[in-house]
């Protein structure tokens, strides 16, 4: 037997061997602070055995290293982070493996470790794999075509330079697009390409309603859409309800948390229409049927009311139950209908004593009461009441909570029951364990955001958990992913070190500022607002679904499909949008480039198709910045290769689950001519800035904000020369120094460590919203406590928790409470409801050519059907079959599964449309509807644009599609084809 | 007989199916040529056909103990070939005349694979469908059939930990080994013409490290340890609980991995309502683990209701796994290949 055949490794290691002893006395660290009690192969430094004494030492030499790194998957999607070690042999980075130094938070919870998840412990198979980009390419047949020459990083950055200035100097720098897109990180990566772009005035679309992340319904219910405190916090409640979420799936390194919960006397309750990997381990299971979630959240409400099991003391301080409506009129009783020129945001309730309304604890422009409280007043939550205003008109007011009561009256089990067509004793059984919950939590992902009335589903959910008073509460509440800020990341993109400073508007923030100084506003809120205004006058923010309405085509289709669902069609409800200015909407004309960073608009867009024949064909530039081909990258003009995640600083995006930075280092050099974007965005920095000065240009428009200086792009990205192209970690080190919740962190001990605890759970980031001052690290982390504990007004229009929405829009639309509406029949009236579920085996588009993750599904995309469905019509598992409606057809193969409701097809989302025939995917069946209502503005509070808070986006749940078998000859032509 | 035997306890009530642990074997020891269809420890989704595609209960042992011949499962039927994809032809056309639109697919037709029936379950929904994960290693027998099926005598079980391997060196490829294996946790190696098996990350254990598959698991449900290690978590599982149980005990193998069986939501009646019956039939728990089964859902259910009620429960505890590190209870006994 020759060895060195059947072991390559073993050869190079012979060659090697002699001069790894250096580096293994270096890269032997230090990991006491961790306390390891257990062996991790990390901590045995470099491991090279240098013996070959039999067989079994060639296992051994496989299992050997020259140094270890450590690296997270940073400028990635995904809402996990988790620690690996990398392990490098010969410059290659061979596995990876969880490094596992996470702590538990507190006594009697268990710990993180060890994190990970499949496609993490693979991800060196992307990064070498066939789907890599490794040289920069120019397109040079059709679009789409595949015809590329490669060319020099030189010649790329002068033509695409040259391109950007001159459309600028014709247009204005709106006229760029910068898809900032859902991939990002807070480190030297996002904010190399964020400040480039916005420095050029680039239009930059917030894509989180786009792709149907958003939970709106958070937003209108307590002013935050992304409420969640750490993962751990899941063990400590005493109900726990997985509604709308499947973290076995796609929230790996935690989902343990929830059986643990159990083994530790939790009930588990799972409410899908999919008996998904997480229900599989649940006590119960609710077989729901799609799209009715806010019937059983109705139900549940009315049932805690009915039994009395409300927190009343809680309800009346916190929630806007006991707030005044005018029944004539539908809104709030304010201030200015009791007193001319009172205010129209200080709203009332009812003072049984005086018998008359009273400003509302915690109501804005309520001077004497600024925070919530029932210690002088704890208003009723029912009654209706005649009342004089101060023009001397009569009017009847009731309270939120009557309206509500009466609201809530007609779902009985049994009504509940024939809508969501569950049984009225499962109803009952989830109703009478909610209601009798200690701590009752409600898991609601973004995947929760995707129907068109999923607002009013997780107002609904909301709703039960605030009769709870589970909201704020450790261990209770809701949880929707929370985000940690890492404030010099933050605000490096507007304000702070890296060049772009100057040109905030002071004035704007000076009311902000005298409200805290006059201690209106908490510390939170000022920079929550600081922040907002930051994000609207420095940057052409746009919201993405308004963007893609300028083009007719895209238009029409949705009109059409949204037809008779609201009172206009949608369309005229973005028209008052814009005239009303409530909804940025960039670029003010026409789109003529379009660059992303790694983030495929062309396989996520729904209706791609029209993207292509509407949008597409006007850009004259078209890049895609990339570590990997794509779909998009497929339609672009320019590929640049990116570095891969373990070949670049950076810090993964924070989420709350997991209460750790993480670190990713440089552990190898840029494979082949790749090169890191904050590198690349720095060329073309200098390369715009060296064309400027040498047309001597003025200073040109962005969009109409501030002026764009081309002149000092680079002088200003590169800190008057402080940071160079290459000096990540030092970009990365000032972060670090510049946010609170990082204090001491250095990029040289997180070298070694890869994570650290956050010092602090928020700043005055955009989408922080923690809001617990209190946790420095220690313990598990719970959230909304600034609100609970310190009782500052919730951040909606009237202070509280709000289920009563009087916005005019919302009173025409009929949907000022929580309510069930059924799922609008999109893309026609066809027998099968067409769901996205995130995938098992990628994160999106990145894994999803993977030959690895591949050999561990069927290598092609699958849509899945009950067997019962399936044989009915004659579709045998693995056979292809033709999904179509009225926007048209694609072909995908059919897999069985018991998972699955009759009626439904599911896909596990992400697959690349040039992985099926005619590169077709389902989202070219998916019209994606928009919510006519979140394009409203022009209130104070929740619904006003914010990046990433409130705006309209777009649904993919809603979709019908008639499903056939292909016939045989198809088949068979279709298989053969396959032979390549 | 070994002196000591090493095992693996696997809480299937944890698992989700992620096949991190797949990944963590896969990576580390099975990426070469003649390897690709090889997976020392994949995930099965039961009821199903499983890997090789109905695997269970060709060849093992006789009730006298005799070594009974089984089938060898082919690479294109049992198996599965390990695809390889066309991403070139995508992205990079020629403009040859070739394909106009290729597709990125597998470069044959794919009709079976390491994770096929993933998710398929059995059961008419919503009463009754049920499914759950099983992952799958050597079991490193007591008494492995495969060992004696090798007429090379090139499989050993070795004193110090009971871990069954297959020496590469004497390995002559007969495939008796295969044959035997009634788990079918043994793989020919096509290109090397010798057949390799899990084993047990021997460099990692040596060193005090557990497998990969059980420290890179996520689910935190797979526990290492030796048998009659008392203080640790395996002892407590299989021998003072009896909660973990081998899979398949009447092949007369004694296999050393044990599953802690899984408990499941209720079942419905035709109308609909909570039954109080879990969803996996427990005839089928009880053909997969044995009658004693019964027994450790019992204990399971028991010992959680206890907690449920405020008590405690050392059982929970262990499970829950508050401190991952105790998981694994292993010690380093190499320290000179360093």
């Amino acid at each position: 037997m020759n060895d060195a055949t059947i072991y390559p490794s073993r050869r190079s290691f012979l060659k090697l061997a002699g001069i790894t002893a250096a580096a293994a006395a270096t890269s032997s660290l230090s990991l006491l602070h961790f306390n390891y009690s257990q062996a991790s192969p990390e901590g045995l430094g470099a491991r090279n055995p240098n013996k070959m004494g039999n067989w079994q030492d060639l296992y051994r030499q496989r299992w050997s290293w020259d140094r270890v790194a450590k690296g997270t998957h940073g400028w990635l999607n995904c809402r996990s982070a988790c620690n690996f070690d990398l392990y490098i042999k010969d410059g290659i980075i061979v596995r990876e493996e969880q490094t596992a130094n996470y702590e538990a938070s507190e006594p009697g919870v268990p710990d993180f470790n060890p994190r990970g998840c499949q496609k993490g412990a693979c991800y060196t198979e992307v990064m070498y794999g066939p789907g890599r980009l490794q040289v920069p390419l120019k397109r040079v047949g059709e679009r789409g075509e595949g015809k590329w020459e490669q060319i020099s990083w030189d010649q790329a950055y002068k033509e695409i330079a040259e391109k950007m200035v001159d459309i600028i100097v014709e247009d204005s720098g709106d006229a760029i697009v910068y898809d900032l897109g859902p991939h990002f990180d807070h480190g030297p990566t996002s904010r190399g390409q964020g400040a480039l772009f916005r420095m050029l005035g680039a239009s930059l679309p917030d894509d989180w309603a786009e792709i149907g992340d958003l939970s709106v319904g958070a937003t209108l219910s307590l002013g935050l859409p992304h409420v969640g405190g750490s993962s751990d916090e899941w063990f400590l409640s005493d109900y726990l309800v997985v509604w709308m979420m499947n973290p076995a799936v796609t929230q790996i390194p935690d989902a343990h948390f929830l059986f643990e919960a159990k083994y530790n006397g939790s009930e588990l309750v799972v409410i899908d229409p999919q008996y998904s990997a997480t229900a599989v381990h649940a006590d119960k299971w609710l077989p729901i049927r799609p799209g009715t979630d806010a019937a059983l959240a109705l139900a549940t409400a009315k049932h805690i009311w009915d039994t009395g099991r409300m927190n009343l003391p809680y309800v009346q301080e916190h929630t806007d139950l006991p707030l005044l409506v005018r029944l004539d009129t539908g809104r709030y009783l304010t201030g200015a209908d009791l007193e001319d020129g009172g205010s129209t945001a200080l709203v009332h309730v009812w003072d049984p004593e005086r018998a008359e309304p009273v400003p509302a604890a915690g109501s804005p422009d309520n001077d004497d009461q600024p925070k919530l409280s029932i210690e002088e007043l704890a208003p009723p939550i029912e009654g209706q009441f005649e009342i004089r205003l101060h023009d001397g008109t009569e009017v009847r007011v009731a309270t939120v909570g009557s309206i509500l009561r009466e609201h809530l009256d007609p779902w009985t089990f049994e009504n509940t029951a024939e809508v969501t067509d569950l049984a009225v004793e499962q109803i009952r059984q989830f109703a009478e364990g909610f209601s009798k919950a200690e701590r009752p939590m409600v898991l609601s992902s973004w995947g929760s955001n995707r129907y068109f009335h999923s607002d009013q589903m997780n107002r609904a959910k909301i709703l039960c958990l605030s009769l709870k008073g589970a909201i704020g509460k450790k261990g209770a509440g809701y949880h929707a992913t929370g985000w940690i800020e890492t404030g010099g990341f933050g605000g490096s993109g507007f304000l702070g070190t890296l060049g772009l400073i100057s040109q905030l508007d002071m004035g704007k923030l000076f009311d902000l500022a005298i409200d805290k100084v006059r201690g209106r506003i908490s510390a939170e809120k000022f920079k929550w607002e600081f922040g907002h205004e930051a994000s609207k006058e420095l940057a052409c923010m746009t919201n993405s679904a308004s963007m893609n309405l300028k083009y007719q085509g895209i238009r029409d289709d949705l009109d059409k499909e949204q037809e008779g669902l609201y009172p206009r069609p949608l369309t005229e409800y973005d028209r008052e949008a814009r005239e009303r200015d409530w909804m940025p909407v960039f670029p003010r004309e026409k789109i003529r480039a379009w660059v992303t960073g790694g983030n495929n608009v062309l396989r996520r867009s729904n209706l791609p198709q029209r993207t292509l024949e509407h949008m597409w064909p006007k850009l004259d530039l078209v890049i895609d910045i990339n570590q990997k081909l794509t779909f998009t990258g497929m339609h672009a003009d320019y590929l640049l290769p990116a570095a891969g995640y373990y070949e670049k600083h950076g810090i993964k995006y924070p989420v709350a689950y997991i209460p750790y930075l993480h670190f990713c280092d440089a552990a190898v050099p840029p494979i082949a001519e790749t090169r890191d974007e904050w590198r690349i965005s720095w060329d073309l920095a200098a390369e715009i800035q060296r064309i400027a000065i040498e047309r001597d240009l003025p200073k040109l428009d962005g969009c109409g904000k501030f002026p764009v200086d081309l002149k000092t792009i680079s002088d200003r990205y590169s800190h008057e020369g402080k940071y160079g192209p290459h000096d990540t970690k030092a970009v990365t080190q000032t972060f670090l120094d510049n946010s609170i919740t990082t204090e001491g962190m250095t990029v040289d001990s997180l070298e070694k460590t890869g994570v650290a605890k956050f010092k602090a759970a928020g700043g005055p980031g955009a989408h922080d919203q923690c809001f617990n001052t209190d946790w420095k690290g220690e313990g598990v982390l719970d959230t909304l406590t600034h609100f609970t504990k310190y009782k500052w007004p919730w951040l909606t229009r009237t202070g509280r928790q709000q289920f009563y929405i009087d916005h005019p829009w919302f009173l025409e639309a009929g949907e000022s409470l929580p309510t069930h509406i059924e799922s609008p029949k999109a893309g026609g009236d066809y027998p099968f409801h067409l769901i996205s579920c995130h995938a098992r085996w990628s994160v999106h588009s990145i894994w999803r050519d993977d030959p690895m993750m591949l050999r561990l599904q069927r290598g092609e995309p699958a849509l899945y059907l009950n067997p019962k469905d399936a044989e009915r019509l004659e579709i045998g598992d693995g056979d292809w079959a033709v999904i179509s409606n009225r926007l048209g057809e694609f072909f995908m193969r059919i897999k069985h599964s018991t998972m699955v409701r009759p009626s439904v097809a599911y896909y596990f989302h992400a697959w690349e449309p040039h992985q099926f025939p005619n590169h077709e995917s389902y989202k070219f069946v998916t019209p994606g509807l928009m919510k006519p209502l979140h394009f409203a503005g022009g209130e104070e509070g929740q619904i006003r644009w914010r990046f990433a808070q409130w705006e309209p986006g777009t649904h993919v749940q809603d979709t019908r599609v008639a499903i056939r078998r292909r016939d045989e000859g198809a088949q068979d032509a279709i298989s053969e084809a396959g032979e390549v | 007989m070994a002196k000591r035997q090493i095992a693996m306890v696997l809480d299937l009530n944890k698992c989700i199916g992620c096949q991190t642990c797949t990944i963590a074997c896969k990576k580390l020891w099975n990426t070469d040529t003649g390897t690709g269809y090889a997976y020392w420890n994949n995930v099965e989704t039961l009821p199903g056909a499983g890997y090789p595609k109905e695997w269970s209960g060709s060849g093992g042992r006789t009730s006298d103990g005799e070594v009974k011949r089984g089938q060898i499962p082919t690479l294109d039927g049992e198996y599965g070939r390990a695809w390889s994809f066309n991403h070139d032809k995508v992205f990079f056309r020629s403009g040859d005349g070739g394909e106009k639109k290729p597709w990125l697919r597998p470069d044959r037709k794919a009709q079976w694979g390491a994770n096929w029936d993933e998710d398929l379950g059995a059961g008419e929904y919503p009463q009754e469908n049920h499914y759950f994960y099983l992952p799958r290693l050597c079991n490193h027998c007591t008494h492995p059939a495969c060992l004696d099926a090798c007429p090379r005598a090139a499989i050993e079980k070795r004193e110090e930990d009971g871990i069954v391997l297959v020496d590469q060196d004497r390995c002559n490829g007969y495939r008796f080994c295969v044959e035997a294996c009634p788990y079918k946790k043994v793989y020919f190696d096509p290109q090397r013409q010798v057949t390799t098996k899990c084993i047990f990350c021997l460099p990692r254990v040596e060193e005090g490290v557990a497998p990969a598959c059980a420290r890179q698991c996520p689910g935190r449900l797979r526990f290492v340890g030796y048998l009659d290690d008392e203080e640790a978590p395996i002892w407590k599982l299989v021998h003072k609980y009896g909660v973990a149980l081998p899979l398949h005990p009447e092949f007369g193998l004694e296999p050393n991995v044990y599953y802690v069986p899984p408990m499941s939501p209720e079942k419905l009646d035709s109308e609909g309502r909570p039954t109080g019956e879990s969803r996996i039939p427990m005839d089928y728990l009880v053909s997969l683990f044995g009658s004693r089964v019964k027994d450790a859902v019992k204990i399971l259910e028991d010992e959680r209701e206890k907690r449920k009620s405020g008590n405690p429960s050392e059982l929970m505890d262990l499970l829950i796994a508050y401190d991952w590190n105790e998981s694994f209870a292993l010690e380093s006994n190499r320290k000179e290949v360093i």
